[in-house]
Formats: C-alpha cells, structure tokens, sequence
C-alpha cells in the first residue's frame, strides 16, 4: 500500500489467542489477533468494556501471556524470555500510563518520576535532576517535593505521563489515560501525547473507549468480542526506523 | 536497581510508617535487651562466685591429705615425689593435731596446724591483726578469732599460750603409739577466721617431739590445667587430693546450666518478638500488594522486589537488635553503679552483679539479625511472587 508496509513493524503480534478459565468456563478473551505496529504511529485500541483491549495491551507489554500466538517486539520474540529478563525488556522499551496513576507512597513527586530510571540503575542525584525537568517541562516544576496524592486528578495523571516519558521509551503505552479526569483535563493529557508523537516521533499505543479521540490517531483498531474488527490508516506515518527520537530534554532545549 | 537505592527504598517505607516501624522494632529491642541482661546477670553472678572463691594463684593449688590407711604415709620422701610430679612450681608439707589450748587460766580444745613460712605464702591467710612467723625455727604461734574469743583473751599478742598436742601415731614413726607434748608459744598474729578455734605453729614445734610423718601437703602447679592430672597421679599414689580449681568447675558447671534456662527465657522474647514482626510484615505486604504490583508492572525484577523486602527486615532487625544490646549492656551498667553506691553507702565490699563479654554481645547481636532475616525470607518471597497484573485491575 505505502512505504511503511515494507518496513519492519515495530510490533508484531501473531495469531494471538488468550483464554481464561473463570469457574467452570474457558473465556476465549482473544482470537487469532494480528496486528503490526510502525515506528512513529498513534494506535488508538476502541472497543467496548470486556472485549480483550487491556487484555491484548498487557500482552505487548509482556504481563499477561497468551495461550497460544507471538508478539515481537523490536525483532524479540518477548514470551520467550525469562519473567525478569521480560521485565527488563519492558522497562527499556515502554513508558506506561494508567487511568489509576498507581503511586509508590512514600516517595514524593520527583522520586516517583525518577523510579523508572532507578529500576535500571541510574544514579540518584541525576534520574532526580532528569525528573525535575521533565516536571518543569510539563509546567509542573512547583509539585517537586508534593506527595502525589495531595494533587489533583489532572495533575497527578500528568506527573503520570511525566513518569512514563522520564526514560525516553521507544514506545508509550496508555490505557484509557484520561478515564477519571473531566473534559479539560482529558483535553490536556490527550495533547499532550499528541505533542509527544509528533514532535519527539515516539510510538504510542493507547486503549480507549471515547470515540471523540479518533481524531488524535494516526491509525484505529476497532476490537469486539476478542477479534479485530478493523484496522483503520488515518494518516500515513513517515518514520524511518533507524530514525532516532528525539529526547524530551533535548526538546525541551529547543523550544 | 543499585543496592543504595533499594536501602533508601526500604528506608522510605519504614519512615513513612513510623509508629508500626518503633513499635515492631520497639518488641525487637526489648527482647533482645532483656537477653542481654539475662546473660550479663548470669556472667557476672559467675564471676562474682569464681572470684570470690579463689583468685587464680589458688587455682594452681593441690590439696592433699592422708587417708585413714596406716600403709601409706606422707613424708619428706613422699614430698620430694611430689616436687618431681613435673609442672610443679613448689611443694610444702602440714601437720594437724588436736590440742588444747591454754591462756591464762581458760583452756579450750583446738586444732594445731604444723606449717612452714613457705606454706604460709601458698595458703593465703587473712590477718585479723599482728603479722606472720619471723622464721620457721621461731617459738611463734598465730590463732584465729575464734580461738581469742573462746580464750577471752584481749589483746592477746605477744603473750604466751601452752598447747597440749595429741600427737597420732600415723605422724610418728613406725612403732610408737600416740602420745602427748607440751609447748609455750608467744601469739605474732590473729587470723580474720570465726569458725572454730585453732592455731598455727611452725613445723619444728611438731618435728622437734618426733613427728615424722606429716598429714598434709600444698602443692603448687605451673598451670591451672597441670592440677588435674596431678590430682590423678597424687591419688595414685594413695592420698586425697582436692583442689579450689574442682570446686570453681563445678560452679561454673552449675553456672552454664543457669545460662542455658536463662538464654531459654530470652529465646521465648525474641520468638514473641519475631512473630510480631513476622506479623507487621505480611500486612505491611497486603497493603502494599497494588503497588508491588506496580512496581514490577513500571519493570522491576522479582529479584528487586525480593531484595527491597527482605532489607525492609533487615533494617527492623539491625534497629531493634542494636537498640536492644544497648539498652541490656547500659540497664546491666546502671544498676552495677546503683549497687556500688549502695555498697559504698552501708561500708560493705562492692560486687560486680553484672557483666557481659564483647564476644557474647557480638553473638546475641549476629543470632538477631539472622532470626530477623529469616523473618523476612517468606514475606519477601510472597512480595516477589506478586502479580503486576492485580495492581493494574480496577478495584
């Protein structure tokens, strides 16, 4: 169809099924999934409540197993590795968003930001210096020093999103991120992933069920009862692989 | 994740819980304290017996006797067999005898010790007032308190006594039966000793009316230990023999069955302390499951998650245990000071009741932390085996 058919997707996931046994009934969440994810793109997963969305996200992040079928990312055949190898994987290759921010307590805003550059051994003095910008970068440099459930809904799902951009992920992942906040800050949250896949060329994969945010996608995958129903290219995405992302900061730099 | 990072983790999560984090460690302290005093009481009452008992010197020395059998007798022969025993330093004969002692006009009945200046360096006797023989071929005696006593003598040094010796005749030579002497002695000095009335004479007072046979002997070894096997061998040789350092054995016998109910005392504590802090930890984990859940969600290994845990024990452990040696070792100290003021107060000798070696504070501190690591084991086990997938369901 385009160019970015002949590149290497990103992701690859292959004839993915993955059933559950609640009580005495095998629920088939997923069947025969395949979908291919490019470099630079926006999917947005629709789909209503139950019909396998969060279900095939935590798959390409390596949480949730399938039964049977494959998911490759960047060329590594992910449930092939060991659980704390997958959990390195993860962590040096995916940003996360929630709709619950999910805090470690006792730490405050900046020490929660730099806890995906700790998990990888970084020094402190410097993922706490990197997180501080991030923070200032979302205008949220007074919130440093706050324990994160003293902010708001809006504000803690941005110090969220700052958490998940903190490491430089190739590849962000939300699901239904703007799920508790109200119109405005939904507003918010959504340009500001926009911002973040146009502007640092970054890779967002997000599960949603407000049609409204069709319009920030570059491709839709409308899923029910388990299987894919279509795939929709709104945009062609022109991202060389080998180009590489921009860093937050260098941005930051820039503007 | 560096080990410094997981530190100040488990740092934070204790911190941010501080009132649960004192109490836990608070139970920790208090049983390893209460321990520690335990073994300090039990160390120092030890201590204040042995050396109450005997300095070490006396620890060197053999006592013999003669036994009721008339083939065996112990004399000059016999006491140089006694000096060539090996890792003897020195060996000094005793006779005894029953007397009566005359003063004046009150006559009591008595015991008569034959000994040398030499012997009288080896026993080591206490001097109510007065000193001890000039030399052994003096016409000097010493009496205890209680003989002065009885006597209703004053100030009876430098006066005369008469002894009237019964002499047995295992101290004489083979054919003579037991007979009788009399002997005019001058008092140089009184022994601090209330017990029974008796008197120190030097060995020629006995020798010089035909005793050849003494009825005992104090033997100096080189060694605390060479006293045992020279026991053995005296024993051999047909005589009992005991020694100070038998009776201390047997005290510290009784002693380290004493430490043995005492440490169970303190194991039931520190078990006590343990379950409470087995149990802060698992709920502590409960209410953490979410974000454990999270975290490993975020990308941390179970290995991190594990390791976070198992140091969250380890700081409760390190706290409590440390807190708690203190506490025990200053509880022990303060109540040393406590009782000698009291002694100084009411002029009596001052006792060291308590008293912990550095060794045995190091141990109790080690055995601690490695009870409160093994606490830890399973909760953090259970905290590593956590499913990133439940923190992420909606509750």
């Amino acid at each position: 169809m385009t160019e970015i058919h002949q590149k290497k997707p990103i992701i690859e996931i292959k004839k993915l099924n993955k059933e559950f046994t609640v009580g005495k009934n095998q629920v088939h969440i997923l069947k025969d999934i395949d979908l291919e994810i490019f470099n630079g793109e926006f999917v947005i997963l629709f789909g209503p409540s139950g019909c396998g969305k969060s279900t095939l996200l935590n798959s390409i992040i390596g949480l949730e197993s399938p039964t049977s079928g494959n998911i490759i990312v960047r060329g590594e055949d992910i449930f092939k590795l060991e659980e704390d190898a997958r959990a390195k994987f993860r962590r040096s290759k995916f940003g996360m968003v929630y709709q619950q921010p999910n805090w470690i307590k006792s730490l405050n805003v900046a020490e929660n930001i730099a806890y995906p550059l700790m998990i990888s051994g970084s020094k402190k003095k410097n993922a706490i210096k990197r997180s501080n910008h991030v923070l200032e970068l979302f205008g949220l440099a007074e919130y440093t020093r706050y324990i994160p459930t003293e902010l708001s809904g809006g504000q803690q799902q941005k110090v969220a999103m700052c958490r998940a951009f903190v490491a430089n992920p190739w590849i962000l992942i939300a699901d239904e991120p703007t799920g508790n906040l109200d119109s405005v800050s939904s507003e918010d949250v959504m340009n500001i992933f926009k911002f973040i896949n146009e502007e640092s060329k970054r890779t967002i994969l997000m599960v949603s069920h407000n049609l409204e945010y069709e319009k920030y996608a570059t491709k839709v995958v409308y899923m029910r009862d388990g299987h894919i129903e279509k795939v929709v290219d709104r945009k062609k995405v022109v991202v060389s692989d080998t180009e590489s992302h921009k860093d937050l900061l260098e941005m930051a730099l820039e503007v | 994740m560096k080990l410094s990072y997981l530190m100040f983790l488990a740092y934070k999560n204790l911190y941010g819980h501080k009132m649960r984090t004192i109490l836990t460690a608070g139970g920790v302290a208090i049983s390893v304290g209460f321990v520690v005093f335990l073994i300090s009481l039990g160390f120092g009452l030890q201590k204040v017996s042995t050396t109450q008992i005997a300095n070490l010197e006396a620890l060197q020395i053999l006592d013999v006797s003669i036994t009721k059998s008339k083939l065996v007798t112990l004399n000059d022969e016999t006491m140089d067999k006694f000096r060539d025993l090996g890792n003897v330093i020195e060996a000094y004969p005793q006779v005894s005898s029953a007397t009566k002692i005359t003063y004046n006009t009150s006559e009591i009945d008595g015991v008569v010790y034959g000994k040398s200046t030499d012997f009288l360096k080896l026993e080591e006797v206490k001097m109510a007032s007065g000193r001890k023989f000039s030399e052994d071929t003096a016409d000097e005696a010493i009496i205890n308190l209680a003989a002065q006593t009885q006597l209703s003598a004053g100030d009876i040094i430098d006066k005369d006594i008469t002894l009237n010796v019964i002499v047995r005749s295992e101290l004489l030579s083979k054919d003579e039966k037991s007979k009788q002497f009399e002997k005019k002695l001058k008092v140089v000095g009184i022994i601090d000793d209330k017990s029974a009335p008796y008197v120190y004479v030097p060995m020629h007072v006995f020798s010089d009316n035909g005793v050849v046979n003494y009825s005992g002997a104090k033997i100096k070894m080189n060694s605390k230990e060479a006293v045992d096997q020279a026991k053995l061998q005296v024993e051999n040789m047909g005589f009992k023999a005991t020694s100070v350092k038998e009776t201390v054995d047997q005290i510290n016998q009784f002693f380290g069955v004493f430490q043995i109910i005492l440490i169970s005392f303190g194991a039931i504590a520190i078990i006590v302390a343990c379950l409470g802090m087995f149990n802060t930890l698992t709920i502590s984990l409960l209410e953490k499951t979410r974000e454990v859940g999270f975290m490993k969600a975020l990308g941390t290994t179970r290995k991190d998650i594990y390791k976070l845990f198992t140091f969250e024990s380890i700081l409760i452990g390190t706290l409590g245990s440390t807190t708690g040696v203190l506490i025990g070792f200053l509880l022990g100290k303060m109540l040393n000071y406590s009782i000698l003021g009291l002694a100084k107060a009411t002029g009596n000798q001052p006792v060291e009741i308590f008293y912990i070696p550095f060794y045995m504070m190091a141990l109790i501190l080690g055995t601690s932390l490695l009870i409160s690591l093994l606490t830890g084991f399973y909760p953090a086990r259970r905290a590593a085996k956590i499913s990133p997938l439940d923190a992420l369901r909606y509750e």
